[in-house]
């Protein structure tokens, strides 16, 4: 027990580097969480691996701030690592882990009134993506903090369809899956959105 | 002139998640209304600014909390219950000995839980990390200010504010606000917010951090 779980440890400290690669997710769910299922510690590194820039993502644009990004993702992947057994494969991996974030945000961060901190603090954006090169660094960094900024002036239910869309990439059936809502709610929520963002974007040139 | 797009049809259309019938009405009546026209092209620009925003890498430092903090907590008491039913699956139903094996198992399992129930109380509780890195100052000036919150005394020196005793090892002097669960009570101490808006704890070497206490309701 003691040296597999060492191994996952060890193993786990490089997992921050993993490309998660949203797009092949889905294959081998179920074959994963048996392997979890049945003490295969490697199974959860496999896991990390994929979802973290996921889920740190995510959280990131949901909290606003790398701090509690860093903290809400820790605190996900432990509920992940207790309740994966739980998985029943009804869904894919991916939007069970993206539901799963958010409910975790929603009671972390519904709590909690969001402050609007000193811009120089506060631009959302973590570590940059070393892979990228600078010609896909489009938005210049005053940009990126504006536009930051508007998402996290938006209400949560429409920020949370908008990030899943246009950030995430996924489609309206899926993020109606992650939101337990029909996809005409989600059609409606990620609409909205986008008209919010468009004041508030105008409004901050 | 037919009616103009709906600002959903629009957004849907985008995301190329809109009926059949519906996008054909929708183009047509496109080519014959610049005002839609405008409106498309300005919800367009939003979702391409969005598309260009950034994604974040975790820090590497993430995954070494997540594993030292998995090291802390355990996997419950799953391993036992997922053998059980797996030979649960594999055992012929209705068998006389499934009854007997279910029976036991049943038993064996109420006996597992229990005892780890037991095991886990002794245990000491997690400690929850905000801020690990850089390590905290220790902090070496006088002591700014003293509080007493309930039975605790809080000391505020260089900046940080410290709980009394709480640098002593030992399982007993892991204090509330060193448990998640202790920390949800702390941060919604009534008294908490009189330190300010940004709480450090030291706990030996670890630094808990409370935010924006006073946002909290
Ligand atoms: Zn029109």
């Amino acid at each position: 027990m003691e040296p597999a779980t060492n191994a996952v440890h060890r193993q786990l400290d490089h997992a921050s580097y993993g490309e998660a690669g949203v797009g092949e997710v889905g294959h081998g769910d179920l074959d994963l969480v048996t392997r979890h299922r049945h003490g295969d510690e490697t199974a959860f590194v496999e896991v990390y691996q994929r979802f973290s820039p996921m889920v740190y993502n995510l959280t990131l644009r949901m909290s606003g701030n790398a701090e509690d990004a860093a903290d809400l993702t820790q605190e996900v992947f432990l509920r992940l690592y207790r309740h994966l057994v739980k998985f029943a494969g009804r869904s894919t991996l991916k939007t069970w882990i993206y539901r799963v974030t958010l409910n975790y945000c929603h009671s972390r961060l519904g709590r909690k009134q969001l402050v609007i901190k000193p811009l120089e603090r506060d631009d959302g954006r973590g570590v940059e993506d070393p892979r990228r090169g600078p010609e896909e660094r489009t938005l210049a960094h005053d940009a990126q903090r504006l536009v930051g900024m508007a998402l996290r002036q938006l209400k949560p239910t429409f920020r949370e369809a908008v990030i899943l869309r246009d950030l995430e990439g996924l489609s309206y059936a899926e993020i109606a899956e992650v939101l337990k809502l029909r996809v005409g709610t989600v059609r409606s929520r990620i609409s909205r959105g986008r008209e919010r963002l468009k004041t508030l974007l105008e409004k901050s040139q | 002139m037919s009616q103009h797009a709906t600002a959903e049809d629009l957004s849907a259309y985008l995301d190329d998640e809109l009926a059949a019938p519906v996008t054909l009405r929708l183009v047509e009546h496109l080519e014959e209304c610049a005002s839609c026209r405008e409106r498309l092209r300005d919800t367009r620009r939003v979702i391409g600014t969005l598309r260009q925003l950034e994604r974040a890498v975790p820090p590497p430092l993430l995954a070494r909390t997540v594993q030292r903090r998995l090291s802390l907590a355990p996997r419950a008491s799953r391993g036992l219950l997922e053998r059980v039913e797996d030979r649960l699956r594999t055992t012929p139903q209705g068998s006389p000995l499934f009854f007997t094996f279910f029976l036991v198992a049943c038993l064996a399992a109420l006996v597992y839980f229990f005892a780890s129930g037991v095991e886990r109380a002794r245990q000491p509780r997690t400690v929850l990390i905000v801020g690990e890195l850089p390590p905290p100052p220790i902090p070496t000036g006088e002591i700014e200010q003293v509080r007493q919150l309930d039975a605790a005394s809080y000391e505020l020196v260089d900046g940080l504010w410290r709980q009394h005793g709480i640098e002593q090892r030992g399982a007993d002097l892991r204090v509330e606000a060193s448990s998640e669960e202790g920390r949800a009570l702390l941060a919604i101490h009534p008294q908490l917010p009189t330190l300010g808006d940004r709480v450090l704890l030291r706990v030996d070497e670890m630094v808990v951090e409370l935010h924006g206490l006073n946002a909290l309701d």
